[in-house]
C-alpha cells in the first residue's frame, strides 16, 4: 500500500530528527529526563498533526486561491503558536499533574522545528490530504520514537566515565551519527 | 575501575577470555583454510594472497591494541604502569578480532586498520571503556566500513576470495537471493554453491568466520556450558528466522530446505553466538534476552526481504542495541514471567504477521506486475510511445524515459537516480542500456553487473517492465 | 566592543549555547551555504533586535510572544521574496531552513532576552556580537565538512548569477579519501560531536593547567 510506505518512509527512512535536523533542540536539552521525553513526544505528534491539518485547508482554500502563498511562513506559525496555546490552556485545566511537570516546556513546542518543518514539507511534497496526514503522524511519530530511544540511551551514558571534554552534548551528537548512519541501511 | 555487572574478579575475566579463544580458534583456522589456503592450493592465489586472512587479523588485532594503548596513555593521561594495567581489563582484543572474521575478504590492509581504529575508539573506548558501549564495537567498525568502502570493496570481489569469484556471477549466497525469480528454488539458491550440508560446514563464499554455522554451533554448546555466553539470545535469535523463514517458504511452496538455507547463510550464526550475545550490549534479564532475540529474528528477516541491501543480522543486531536498556526495563517491572511477556509478545506477533503478509504478498505479486515499478507518464505521438516510469533500484528510485515503436524500445534514457556512484559507474561503463537495447528480444537472459548487481537489474528490470506495460511481453 | 567579543566567544550561540541547530547542520554542505546561511542569520537578528527594541513600548506583556513571531516573520518572509526573486538557486539549496529562521531559537531568544529589556544601541550591539558568532561558527564548521566530505571549497555556486561564474576550489579528489559521510546527515552528526568534543577537551586542559 502506499500510504503504508509512505508512513515508514517518514518514520524511519526519511526520520525528520535524523536526515533532516528538525526537533534537535529539545532532543539535545529535554531528553535527560526520561519521563519528560515521551510525554513531549506525544504533545508534539498532537501539535504536528493537527497543525499539518489547518495549515493545509489554509493553505489551498484560502492562501493559494487569493495569490499570497508567499505568506505562509506567517500563516502557519501562528496555527501552530495558537494550537499550543489551546493546549496549554486544556492541559492546565483537565491535567493539572502533567502541567505541573511539563508546564515550562510546551510554549517551546511552538519554536521547535519539527512542527514547522513537517507543515512546510507536506506542502512542498504537494500531498493530498491523506497523504498530509499519514505523513506528519509518522513524521511525528519518528521524532517520538527518537527521542524516547535516546532519552534512555542518555541515561547510560550519563553514568559512564566519558572523557571529559566530550560527555553530554558531544557524545550525544556522535551517537545520533551512529544512528543515523544505521538508519540509512533500512530503505524500506 | 568500575566494571559494570558483567564479571564478578579477576579470575573470571581470565578464565572468560580463554574459553571464548578456545571458541574461536576453530573458526579462525577454518576460516584461514577456506579463504586463504584453499585458493592457493587450487592455483587461484599466490603466498601473499593464502597468507592474506592472517594479515587481516593480525593487522586488525594490532590496531586494536594501539588505539586503546593511544587513548588511555594520551587522551586520558595515564602513566605506563597505570596504562598496562588497564589494558589487562579492557578485553582490548575483542572488537578487532571479531571485526576482522567479519569484513569482506578483499579489504585492503589500510581500510581494515581504520575500521579497527573506529571500532575500537568510536565504538568502545569514547564512550568510557570496556562495560559502557553501547553498541557492538566491532560491528560499528563494520558499520563504518561498510558504508564508506563498500561499494569501493565490492569491486574488488567483496567477500568472495580468488577461488569463490569464479564459482557463481559473483554473488554471495544471500546476494543471490535478489537475483532469482520470485522465491526461488533448491536448484537457484542452493546448488550453486553446493548442497545444504556445504553450508552448513560452510564451504560457501563469505567473509571468514560467517560461514561455517557448523563450528558456530559448536562454539555454542561449548560457551553456553562455560557460562560464558548468553544462551537464550542465540536460541531465540535463530529459532524465530527458523521459523518466520518456514512460514514464508511453506506459503510458497517451497520445502523444508528453504528455511534451513535461510538460516545457514549470512553469517548469522555467528552473528547470534558471537555479536548478539556481547555481554555489555545485550540484556541483563532473562525476559530482555528473550524479546531482544526475538525481535532480532524478526528484524532480520524483515531487512533480508524488504531492504535492498542482502544482509540483515549487522543491521538489526545494531537496531537492537538501541533498545537494550527499554527491554531491561520491560525485563525488570514488577509481575511474573507471563505478565511481563504479554503485551511486547503480542506486538511481536503482530509484526510478525505484518512482515509476514508484506514479503509474501511481495513473492505472490510478480506473475502480475513487479510492485518497485511505477509507471509515471504514458506518451503516444504517432507511432511511438514514450514511457516515463519508476524503478526501485539500491539507494531509491531510478526515472528512465523509454521510447518504443511498434513494440521496439528505441531509446532508453536515465532521468534521475539516486545509485551509489561506484557501483553506477560500473554499469555505464559497461554500456549495459546498449546491451539491453542490442538484445531486447532476449531480454531475461541478459546478465547483470557483477559487483553492481541490482543497480543493472532494476536497469534490467526497468526495460522488462516497460515491455510488460505496452503489451510485448505477457 | 567586549560585548561583540563575548557573542561570539563565551556565548557563541552554536557552540556555547546550543541554539538553531537545525538549519545549521543541514545547510552546512558546502562552504557558500554555510556562510550565506551565517549572513542571513545574521541579517535577520540584527534587524529583528532593532525592531524589538524600537517597538518595545507597544508589545503588552501579555501578546509578546506573538508580536515577536509577526516581526520575525514579516523579516524572514520579506527575505524569502527577495531570495527567491534575484537569487532563485540560493533560495532552492535553503529550502525549508529559509522558513525555518523564524523558529530560529537565537533570534527568538535574543529577542526575548535582550531587545525587549535593552534600548537599540545595545540590542543593535547584542545582535551583531551573536550574528557574527553563528557565522563564524557555521562557516567553520561548513569548511570541514566540505574539506573532509567533498574535497573541495565552494565560494560561489548557488550565487552564479549575481557574480557571474562559480568559483570551486577542489582540494583532493583520492580514492579514499574525501568520504562522502561527512557531507550526509549523518556526518553532520559525527562532525559536530568531534568538534564539540575537541573544543571541549582543549578547554578541560586549559582548565586544569590554571
Amino acid at each position: 500500500m502506499k500510504l503504508v510506505s509512505l508512513f515508514l518512509t517518514a518514520f524511519l527512512t526519511e526520520n525528520i530528527v535524523l536526515t533532516k535536523f528538525l526537533g534537535l533542540c529539545p532532543l539535545m536539552g529535554n531528553s535527560k529526563r526520561e519521563e519528560n521525553a515521551y510525554k513531549m513526544g506525544i504533545l508534539v505528534v498532537l501539535t504536528t498533526v493537527l497543525s499539518s491539518i489547518i495549515s493545509y485547508l489554509f493553505y489551498y482554500q484560502i492562501l493559494v486561491p487569493s495569490n499570497t502563498a508567499h505568506l505562509r511562513t506567517l500563516v502557519f506559525i501562528f496555527t501552530i503558536a495558537s494550537i499550543v496555546g489551546i493546549l496549554e490552556i486544556l492541559i492546565k485545566k483537565y491535567f493539572p499533574s502533567l502541567y505541573k511537570s511539563m508546564g515550562l516546556y510546551i510554549p517551546l513546542i511552538t519554536t521547535n522545528c519539527a512542527v514547522l518543518g513537517i507543515s512546510i514539507l507536506t506542502i512542498d511534497n504537494a500531498f493530498s490530504f491523506l497523504e498530509t496526514v499519514i505523513y506528519s503522524l509518522g513524521s511525528s511519530l519518528g521524532f517520538l520514537l527518537v527521542i524516547y530511544v535516546f532519552s534512555t540511551l542518555r541515561i547510560k551514558m550519563d553514568r559512564a566515565p566519558i572523557l571529559k571534554g566530550f560527555q553530554g552534548i558531544p557524545i550525544a551528537f556522535i551517537t545520533l551519527g551512529i544512528i543515523a548512519l544505521l538508519f540509512t541501511r533500512y530503505g524500506l | 575501575m568500575k566494571m559494570g555487572p558483567f564479571l564478578r574478579h579477576e579470575n573470571a575475566t581470565d578464565k572468560m577470555m580463554r574459553n571464548l579463544f578456545i571458541a574461536l580458534m576453530p573458526i579462525l583456522i577454518f576460516g584461514f583454510y577456506k579463504n586463504g589456503i584453499l585458493p592457493f592450493l587450487h592455483g587461484y592465489a599466490t603466498i601473499y594472497g593464502m597468507l592474506y586472512p592472517l594479515l587481516l587479523v593480525f593487522v586488525s588485532v594490532m590496531t586494536s591494541y594501539v588505539s586503546e594503548y593511544f587513548f588511555i596513555r594520551i587522551l586520558k593521561g595515564r602513566s605506563k604502569e597505570e596504562t598496562k594495567k588497564e589494558l589487562k581489563q579492557s578485553f582490548w582484543i575483542f572488537p578487532g578480532l571479531f571485526l576482522s572474521l567479519i569484513v569482506p575478504y578483499n579489504t585492503p590492509l589500510v581500510l581494515m586498520a581504520i575500521a579497527s581504529f573506529i571500532a575500537s575508539i568510536l565504538g568502545k573506548m569514547l564512550y568510557g571503556g570496556f562495560g559502557y558501549n553501547l553498541f557492538n564495537p566491532a560491528l560499528i567498525g563494520c558499520l563504518f566500513l561498510l558504508t564508506i568502502y563498500g561499494a569501493q570493496i565490492a569491486t574488488m570481489g567483496g567477500y568472495l576470495n580468488t577461488e569463490e569469484i569464479r564459482v557463481v556471477s559473483g554473488a554471495t549466497p544471500l546476494a543471490n537471493v535478489s537475483l532469482v525469480d520470485g522465491i526461488g528454488t533448491y536448484e537457484t539458491l542452493v546448488e550453486p554453491y553446493g548442497t545444504l550440508a556445504s553450508f552448513f560446514l560452510g564451504t560457501i563464499p563469505g567473509a571468514m568466520g560467517e560461514t561455517s554455522a557448523c563450528l558456530c554451533l559448536l562454539a555454542f554448546f561449548f560457551l553456553s556450558y562455560k557460562r560464558v555466553i548468553k544462551w537464550k539470545i542465540p536460541t531465540f535469535y535463530i529459532g524465530t528466522v527458523f521459523l518466520l523463514t518456514c512460514i514464508i517458504g511453506s506459503m510458497n511452496g517451497v520445502g523444508l530446505w528453504y528455511p534451513i538455507f535461510q538460516v545457514l547463510s549470512g553469517g548469522l550464526f555467528f552473528g547470534a553466538v558471537f555479536m548478539a550475545t556481547d555481554p555489555v550490549t545485550s540484556p541483563i534479564t532473562s525476559i530482555g534476552q528473550v524479546l531482544y532475540a526475538i525481535l532480532l529474528g524478526i528484524l532480520t528477516v524483515a531487512f533480508r526481504y524488504l531492504s535492498p541491501l542482502p544482509e540483515g543480522v549487522l543491521t538489526s543486531i545494531l537496531t537492537m542495541n538501541l533498545f537494550v536498556p527499554i527491554l531491561d526495563k520491560i525485563g525488570s517491572s514488577r509481575g511474573n514471567a507471563s505478565k511481563k511477556m504479554a503485551l511486547p509478545l503480542f506486538i511481536c506477533c503482530f509484526f510478525s504477521f505484518l512482515l509476514i503478509r508484506q514479503v509474501v504478498g511481495k513473492y505472490t505479486k510478480t506473475e502480475e506486475r513487479d510492485s518497485n515499478f511505477s509507471v509515471v507518464s504514458e506518451e503516444k505521438n504517432g507511432n511511438q510511445t514514450t514511457y516515463i516510469v519508476m524503478q526501485k533500484g539500491n539507494g531509491g528510485l531510478i526515472q528512465s524515459k523509454l521510447t518504443l515503436e511498434d513494440g521496439k524500445v528505441l531509446s532508453f534514457q536515465v532521468l534521475e537516480e539516486h545509485e551509489t556512484d561506484a557501483y553506477y559507474q560500473m554499469v555505464m561503463d559497461a554500456n549495459y542500456i546498449d546491451t539491453l537495447l542490442k538484445k531486447q528480444n532476449q531480454i531475461e537472459e541478459v546478465d547483470t553487473i557483477s559487483g553492481a548487481t541490482i543497480s543493472s537489474k532494476a536497469l534490467k528490470k526497468t526495460m522488462i517492465n516497460v515491455l510488460k506495460e505496452a503489451g510485448v511481453l505477457k | 566592543m567586549r560585548k561583540i567579543k563575548d557573542g561570539v566567544i563565551k556565548e557563541n550561540p552554536l557552540v556555547v549555547l546550543m541554539l538553531g541547530l537545525c538549519s545549521t547542520m543541514a545547510i552546512s554542505t558546502t562552504f557558500e551555504k554555510s556562510l550565506l546561511l551565517g549572513f542571513a542569520v545574521f541579517l535577520v537578528l540584527t534587524l529583528s533586535n532593532v525592531v524589538v527594541s524600537l517597538l518595545k513600548k507597544w508589545i503588552g506583556k501579555s501578546v509578546v510572544t506573538p508580536s515577536l513571531i509577526l516581526i520575525i516573520g514579516t523579516l524572514v518572509t520579506i527575505l524569502e521574496l527577495l531570495l527567491s526573486t534575484f537569487v532563485k538557486p540560493l533560495y532552492d539549496a535553503f529550502g525549508i531552513y529559509l522558513s525555518l529562521i523564524v523558529v530560529n531559537c537565537i533570534i527568538l531568544g535574543r529577542a526575548l532576552l535582550v531587545a525587549m529589556k535593552e534600548g537599540v544601541k545595545e540590542s543593535f550591539i547584542d545582535g551583531v556580537g551573536i550574528g557574527l558568532g553563528y557565522l563564524l561558527s557555521i562557516s567553520v564548521f561548513g569548511l570541514v565538512r566540505e574539506i573532509l566530505g567533498s574535497g573541495t571549497i565552494t565560494i560561489v555556486d548557488a550565487t552564479k548569477n549575481i557574480v557571474g561564474q562559480e568559483i570551486i576550489l577542489t582540494l583532493f579528489d583520492g580514492k579514499y579519501f574525501p568520504i562522502s559521510i561527512f557531507v550526509s546527515p549523518a556526518g553532520a552528526f559525527l562532525v559536530a560531536g568531534f568538534l564539540l568534543g575537541i573544543i571541549g577537551t582543549w578547554k578541560e586542559r586549559k582548565h586544569e593547567t590554571r
